[in-house]
């Protein structure tokens, strides 16, 4: 009776792993979608910063972060502190170093995240328009990487759910 | 090394390139005391100008002939803007069309390069070789003596005036403390503080920076910085209601009408204009309208006879009267 409950119960335990893998999984795939949608929203703003505003660069990062929330918000709050700790480093190291930090803690592929790197590369050394043509630019790959991840979020999400509870069930069944 | 210099050097130093920061710090002797320009060219010697005159730095600091001294290279000179433009050129696009750039203290970055040119007028710089950083001082008090003469006791008020010399007499400096005591008020002299507008279009009256002036124009003194003298005047007058109105080198004739209006709207203009003499601000066409009006009450003359911010004379360009110093018109 004993060994009975202590197999259901670790049979349990399996699906519970299993199925809270494939849950979150699922939710990164969610939370990829909402980050992205963070970030263009953060190029809109900051465009608004730079074209409207004409905020210097840190106060600009600073501005946009502000009104964002994790990770986008580190990334930009990230880059304003080390423009403002070290004003000889360039914007766009900056950003890449900003972006390194907070990458690992954000749900963002490869792939976006060389999307947003590319936009440290004309921060600050152009002018209004040729920044305005950057933004707008890493916009436009955004929204590629958006669709994308909108169509993987309705595609897999579903299926990571239900493989981590099948996969859960088809361990313990072989196991037993 | 003096307060003063101290805080001019803080200023400073974090918009001059590493290196070069360390070159002039490394004189033997405190340059900041009396520094007025930093200059750097690309490829050419790196030169400070002070009071004692001009100076070449070789790269440990020592002072040097030109073939020894210290030659900033392109890299020197990107990192310049990159420090005075914060990392951020898009910001500076007016500065960068008129060759200069406000850093904080009111001290300003000259630019020379190659013009980019577009439907005929200068949109930006490109390639920049020269930096000169321009150090500002301001001088308190140096209007005091004579602030009485631009009183009109018996009506309460402040006399048009006009303040004249030929460049670098020091007019824009008198100018700004004139507006400093205008506005704040000297008790001792008899008269409170009136409320002061100021146009300060190429930002060196109030040295502005982002907007927010870094030298004293006084406690009641509204600028509007980096702003076309004409429309800055108009748009002071509309929104602000000032009684007297500061502005710095006028001449052209849009300046000189809307300069009018102000007038016939019943307040008091103070302005500068570069001419050695009443005949040769008279010949120029924007000024020589406003001179047959006799609007001004006030003609102040700088000069350099003992110096730099002399002033020569002061008349009354109505009765022809000399009010201070020399003889009469």
């Amino acid at each position: 009776m004993f060994e009975l409950g202590l197999k259901t119960a670790g049979a349990a335990c399996i699906v519970a792993a299993a199925a809270a893998f494939g849950e979150n999984k699922a939710r990164t795939l969610e939370r990829r979608v909402q980050q992205l949608e963070q970030f263009q929203r953060s190029l809109k703003l900051l465009a608004t910063e730079i074209s409207f505003a004409r905020s210097l660069l840190p106060a600009a990062f600073t501005s946009v972060g502000r009104q964002c929330t994790a990770p986008v918000r580190e990334l930009y709050l990230n880059a304003a502190e080390l423009m403002t700790a070290h004003p000889e480093m360039s914007a766009g190291r900056a950003w890449e170093l900003s972006l390194s930090r907070i990458y690992p803690q954000s749900c963002f592929s490869a792939l976006d995240r060389d999307t947003i790197s590319s936009l440290g590369d004309s921060l600050g050394v152009s002018q209004r328009e040729g920044q305005l043509k950057q933004i707008r630019l890493v916009e436009q790959h955004l929204s590629f990487n958006l669709a994308k991840a909108r169509e993987d979020r309705e595609r897999l999400a579903r299926l990571w759910r239900y493989l981590g509870f099948i996969g859960g069930a088809a361990l313990v069944i072989l196991l037993l | 090394m003096q307060k003063l210099a101290v805080s001019i050097r803080d200023q400073i130093i974090s918009y001059v390139p590493r290196n070069i920061g360390e070159i002039i710090d490394g004189h033997p002797v405190c340059l900041w005391d009396d520094l007025e320009e930093i200059r750097l060219r690309l490829g050419r010697p790196l030169a400070l100008h002070g009071r004692q005159g001009d100076l070449f730095l070789d790269s440990k600091g020592a002072a040097a002939a030109a073939a020894e001294a210290y030659r900033p290279g392109r890299e020197d000179l990107e990192q310049a803007l990159h420090l005075i433009s914060s990392a951020s050129l898009y910001a500076f696009e007016q500065e960068l069309r008129c060759g200069y750039i406000t850093i904080p203290g009111g001290h300003r970055v000259g630019l020379c390069g190659q013009a980019v040119l577009e439907q005929g007028r200068v949109v930006r710089l490109k390639y920049i070789t020269g930096l000169n950083y321009r150090i500002a001082r301001e001088i308190k008090g140096v209007a005091l003596p004579y602030v009485h003469y631009f009183i009109d006791y018996r009506r309460r008020r402040v006399r048009h005036s006009l303040i004249i010399s030929p460049p670098r007499c020091g007019k824009t400096t008198f100018l700004r403390d004139l507006a400093r005591l205008i506005s704040d008020g000297v008790p001792g002299l008899g008269f409170s503080g009136f409320k002061v507008g100021m146009v300060d279009e190429r930002s060196e009256l109030a040295g502005s920076f982002q907007g927010e002036p870094q030298l004293n124009v006084g406690n009641c003194t509204d600028v509007l910085d980096a702003c076309p003298k004409a429309e800055g005047l108009m748009m002071l007058l509309r929104s602000m209601g000032p009684q007297v109105i500061v502005t710095d080198e006028i001449g052209l004739e849009e300046d000189a009408r809307a300069m009018e209006e102000v007038i016939h709207a019943g307040v008091t203009i103070i302005a500068t204009a570069h001419a050695g003499t009443l005949e040769e601000l008279c010949a120029r066409p924007g000024l020589r309208r406003l001179m047959q009006m006799q609007i001004f009450e006030r003609v102040l003359f700088l000069g350099r006879s003992r110096g730099p911010g002399t002033v020569e004379r002061i008349i009354d360009p109505r009765s022809g009267k000399t009010v201070h110093g020399g003889s009469d018109v």
